[in-house]
């Protein structure tokens, strides 16, 4: 274990991310790294339940500061308070085939990335008392775990993540639509997958899941070569899903495919905006904080 | 169509050209495996791509493939015959060879005194000057003949000019065929096609060059021959230098018509004068010179055109010498003045040495060589009347005496001789000398039948005589009437030769090479010769006595052995009458071989000449051809030292004289191929015609360089390097 909470940081590297060996291990570093390294005043929530005080820090809300402290020491405190969620968080975890592509110069393959980053906010929902839950698909829900915010449950659902098999083809409107008939409750549900289905099919899922009152948010896990497509010479290109193989000079079709892409990609992200549907595209040599940011910005909408 | 100066290179361009599509198809084979998920959008690029990216691989391989082909073109060094496009993209080059005449007949002048040589080293300066500065030249002489003076043309033009300003008119006879054969050869080893190869032949075109007599094997005339194996690889020009009038009366030749010459009678010559002209020749005269001194002077009559006249004449010589006999045509006015005089170098008194072994050699008429002797060396009136002077020795002195100065060995009635004497015999007769053998009683056959056939013309059978087969007397017949000993016998008269009884005498078997000059009336053989290396070998067989025949007793036999040891004694006629440019070697005598001679030319010019090895012997060698060329202009020489004065008669090659034309119509036809002929004149005119190639290898490099750039240039703009 690391001597100090700084040393944490590195750990937001995915290269250095890979080192570790078991999701759990992973996502408790992530965690600590991403939280030595944020700013003081977010990370508490503002509940009933006084919890401590802290100091006053640049860019905290007024309202919070303990004016009777202030009167009596004449110094600057906060008060802080244990947050009593009301949130109900469902990650929804792709394990097709697809996402078991990892390039040679990606240190992570797309879903060791998904579930370090589905492990990882979990044990952070967790530590907010936001109860979890955790959804595995491929073409269709492999694996389902239920809700709650023990934190015992996030042992639960990282051995469901590492455990969960790799197999089929993306059907993301079947696995959508089981989750959205699933859940009754509103739930906030992460959806982390590479998307490789046809647009319309992702939107008919997110469609329901919005018709459902849930609160759908996108992260799109992209491998840095299909973002970049880096290879110059002539390559076959074996599919992982779809099976065939496609020889091509691959400087010659380069252009192409970005744009094919970025087409795709675009394309998605407008369709996710008109649904009002948070969408966040990683890539899988990107350091994971800002995932994690992305998450508790979305989460500090969804609670206020 | 281009053509190559290198075909091979080009055929390995063509197949170089498959390179890029071989590297292209195994290319596709080498490829890197990549698991790959966004399969979709790979493959929608890949469908709107598809049709684009085959046109540009399409366009790249093409123009990989043609900078290719264009690279090895360029090295096969392609031309393109003349002609806008291609003067407009290559340089015109082309490899030349002039071959210029300087043999004698290039001597002839023209009525303004130019002679046809100064014609054409003029003709020749002018086509230097109007070829292109590119042109690779090479200079041949038809002197040289086949041995080349250089290899290929040279691109250095200033080593032409710089050949034909040394070019000088020669005096011996010149080979075109030869030289045309040669030019052929240095042009094809030029870089040139044969498009752009030239030949051009600045000769007087006489026909005699072109239309002479052709080789046994082949009814094509040689130069015609060689022009036409020049017409196969070049163009050819010839470029007629000649005078416009050829008219010619040239002495072509000046004999001495006795084979022995002395001080005590008149010696017969005979001058032979030919009119090469087209129409009769004017009366004329010739002066005769010995040593230089005019001693008469005769009238020649008119010549027939193409007729030939011979002017005999006497000369009565004072003293033993090798005298130059000299005949000078006088105001002929023809074209060419260097065949008007001849000369003719004669050895005159001086005896030949006759050895004669002789197996029963005592004093008088009982020793079997007497008659033999006295044949041969008649009481002389004064010095320089005897025309051999014998030496008797017994045959068992024969292994010591040297044969150094010996002309002729006569083995009268000779018994066996040791082996060393045997192979001194052979040695001897190689090397030139005379043998003439007279078998008698004495005789040893099985060492003669051992002799023959190598030495000896016959193999001994028996003798046959007249008492011993009860018969009548044989008698000698003629066999071979033209043969030069049998010449001034004058023959079948009473009481000659042909009456005189041969009693004795040995029946034999003539070798198959040997020549029968007499034979007897029993038809067995009597005189015999044959050739023996540089020497000559005689059998009379029966020995000169009394006992044996009567020969001795008649007037016939002193002119028969003095014509007999005339024919068998070693020439020096062949060494003291040359023609222009051979080479002259004049034995040096035993005890001289470190005396420098001093040569006097005809032009009065002096030199030493030291004595060197040569052929296994010491002798004074005149070059005829070599960098010295010391006898290659007609005249008599005078060779002087302390030990002998010679002089030396070097003529001109009589063919050159002969300056009658050759049509250009005829040549034309006869070569069968493509051939121009102009007068020199004309030769500016030349260039009209003669429109070279034009080498495009610049060019085509060129493009293949911007092939090159263009395929750099499309494939970084297409976005793959492959």
């Amino acid at each position: 274990m690391p001597a100090t909470l700084h040393e944490y940081r590195k750990y937001l590297d995915p290269a250095v991310l890979a080192r570790l060996t078991g999701l759990e291990l992973r996502a408790r570093h992530l965690v600590e790294g991403f939280v030595s390294g944020m700013h003081r005043s977010p990370y508490r929530g503002h509940s009933v339940e006084f919890a401590e005080h802290r100091k006053y820090c640049q860019g905290d809300d007024l309202r919070h500061l303990d004016w009777r402290v202030l009167a009596r020491t004449d110094k600057h405190y906060v008060k802080q308070y244990d947050q009593e969620t009301n949130l109900q968080l469902t990650f929804v975890v792709d394990c097709s085939a697809s996402m078991s592509f990892r390039s040679p110069d990606s240190p992570l393959s797309k879903r060791e990335y998904a579930t370090a980053l589905a492990a990882a906010l979990a044990y952070l929902a967790l530590r907010q008392s936001d109860a979890v839950g955790l959804a595995v698909f491929d073409d269709r829900v492999t694996r389902f775990v239920r809700h709650s915010n023990q934190p015992t449950h996030w042992k639960a659902i990282v051995a469901e993540l590492e455990h969960a098999p790799t197999a089929r083809t993306t059907r993301l409107r079947h696995a959508l639509d089981e989750i959205a008939e699933q859940l009754e409750r509103r739930h906030v549900i992460v959806l982390i997958s590479d998307l490789f289905d046809e647009p319309d099919e992702i939107l008919h899922g997110l469609r329901h899941l919005r018709y459902r009152r849930h609160e759908p948010i996108v992260y799109h896990v992209l491998d840095h070569a299909e973002l970049t497509f880096p290879f110059q010479e002539l390559t076959r290109f074996e599919g992982l899903e779809e099976g065939g193989h496609l020889l091509t000079q691959a400087r010659a079709v380069r252009d192409g495919y970005l744009a094919e892409l970025n087409a795709f990609i675009d394309d998605v992200r407008r369709r996710c905006r008109q649904q009002r549907v948070d969408y966040a595209l990683f890539d899988t040599r990107e350091p994971l904080d800002r995932a994690l940011s992305v998450f508790l910005a979305t989460r500090g909408d969804r609670t206020r | 169509m281009p053509s190559f100066i290198h075909p091979g290179l080009a055929a390995a361009a063509l197949a170089t050209a498959v390179v890029p599509i071989l590297i292209h198809i195994l290319s596709r084979r080498r490829f890197r495996r990549q698991p790959w998920a966004a399969m979709r959008f790979l493959k929608r690029a890949q469908r709107k791509s598809r049709r684009r990216f085959r046109i540009e691989q399409w366009l790249l391989l093409s123009l990989r493939t043609a900078a290719v082909l264009l690279f090895g073109l360029a090295v096969a060094r392609p031309s393109l015959s003349a002609g806008r496009v291609s003067r407009a993209i290559g340089e015109p080059r082309a490899d030349r060879v002039i071959v210029l005449d300087d043999s004698l007949s290039m001597h002839a002048r023209r009525p303004d005194g130019r002679s046809s040589f100064d014609r054409a080293k003029d003709a020749a300066r002018t086509l230097l000057a109007q070829f292109n500065p590119a042109d690779a030249v090479a200079v041949h002489l038809v002197s040289a003949g086949d041995a080349a003076a250089v290899s290929r043309p040279s691109a250095d033009q200033a080593l032409a000019a710089r050949a034909l300003d040394a070019a000088m008119p020669r005096h011996d006879r010149g080979d075109s065929a030869a030289a045309l054969r040669a030019a052929a050869r240095i042009v094809m080893a030029g870089d040139a096609p044969p498009s752009a190869r030239a030949v051009y032949l600045l000769t007087d075109l006489n026909h005699r060059d072109w239309f002479n007599a052709p080789a046994a094997s082949t009814d094509v005339p040689p130069a015609i021959a060689a022009a036409r194996e020049v017409a196969r690889v070049a163009r050819l020009a010839l470029i007629d230098c000649g005078p416009p009038a050829r008219y010619n009366l040239a002495l072509t030749d000046l004999t001495c018509e006795d084979a022995l010459v002395g001080c005590d009678f008149p010696v017969r010559f005979t001058a032979s004068i030919d009119n090469f002209g087209a129409s009769t020749s004017s009366p004329t005269r010739l002066e005769v010179q010995v040593n230089q001194t005019i001693v008469q002077t005769l009238d020649v009559p008119a010549i027939p055109a193409a007729g030939r006249r011979a002017i005999p004449f006497s000369i009565r010589f004072e003293r033993p010498e090798v005298a130059a006999v000299s005949a000078h045509l006088l105001q002929t006015r023809d074209a060419l003045a260097a065949d008007d005089t001849r000369a003719r170098a004669v050895e005159v008194g001086v005896p030949r040495r006759v050895l004669i072994v002789d197996g029963h050699a005592t004093a008088g008429p009982a020793s079997d060589s007497f008659y033999l002797r006295h044949a041969l060396a008649p009481r002389a009136r004064r010095e320089g009347g005897a025309y051999f002077a014998p030496t008797v020795i017994a045959d068992v002195e024969f292994d010591g005496t040297p044969l150094h100065d010996v002309a002729i060995v006569a083995l009268t009635n000779a018994g066996p001789l040791s082996d060393r004497s045997l192979r001194r015999l052979m040695q001897f007769v190689d090397a030139g000398g005379g043998l003439w053998l007279l078998p008698g009683n004495r005789t040893p056959v099985e060492q003669w039948q051992a002799l023959a056939p190598r030495l000896l013309p016959v193999r001994l059978d028996s003798i046959r005589s007249s008492e011993s087969d009860a018969a009548h007397p044989t008698r000698p017949a003629v066999a071979d009437p033209t043969h030069p000993i049998l010449r001034d016998l004058g023959g079948p008269r009473s009481g000659g030769l042909l009456s005189a009884e041969i009693r004795r005498f040995w029946r034999a078997e003539p070798a198959p090479s040997a020549r029968v000059i007499l034979r007897l009336d029993t038809g067995d053989p009597f005189l015999i010769e044959h050739d023996v290396g540089r020497g000559r070998v005689a059998c009379l067989l029966s020995a000169p006595t009394m006992e044996w025949n009567n020969l001795a007793a008649k007037p016939d036999f002193v002119p028969l052995v003095l014509a007999t040891a005339s024919r068998l004694a070693p020439s020096s006629d062949s060494t003291l009458n040359r023609t222009a440019g051979q080479p002259c070697v004049i034995p040096v005598r035993e005890g001289a071989a470190d005396r420098i001679a001093r040569l006097t030319r005809p032009d009065g010019s002096v030199s030493d000449v030291p004595p060197m090895q040569h052929d296994g012997r010491v002798a004074y060698v005149l070059d005829g051809d070599g960098p010295r060329a010391v006898t290659s202009v007609p005249g008599v020489y005078e060779l002087a030292s302390t030990q002998c004065r010679r002089r030396i008669a070097v003529t001109a090659p009589p063919e050159e004289s002969d300056l009658r034309p050759a049509e250009p119509r005829a040549i034309r036809e006869a070569i069968d191929g493509q051939v121009t002929i102009i007068d020199a004149v004309g030769v500016t005119a030349l260039f009209g015609r003669d429109a070279p190639t034009s080498e495009i290898g610049g060019a085509v490099f060129g493009a293949a360089f911007l092939l090159v750039l263009a395929e750099t240039l499309l494939a970084a703009w297409f976005g793959h390097r492959t």
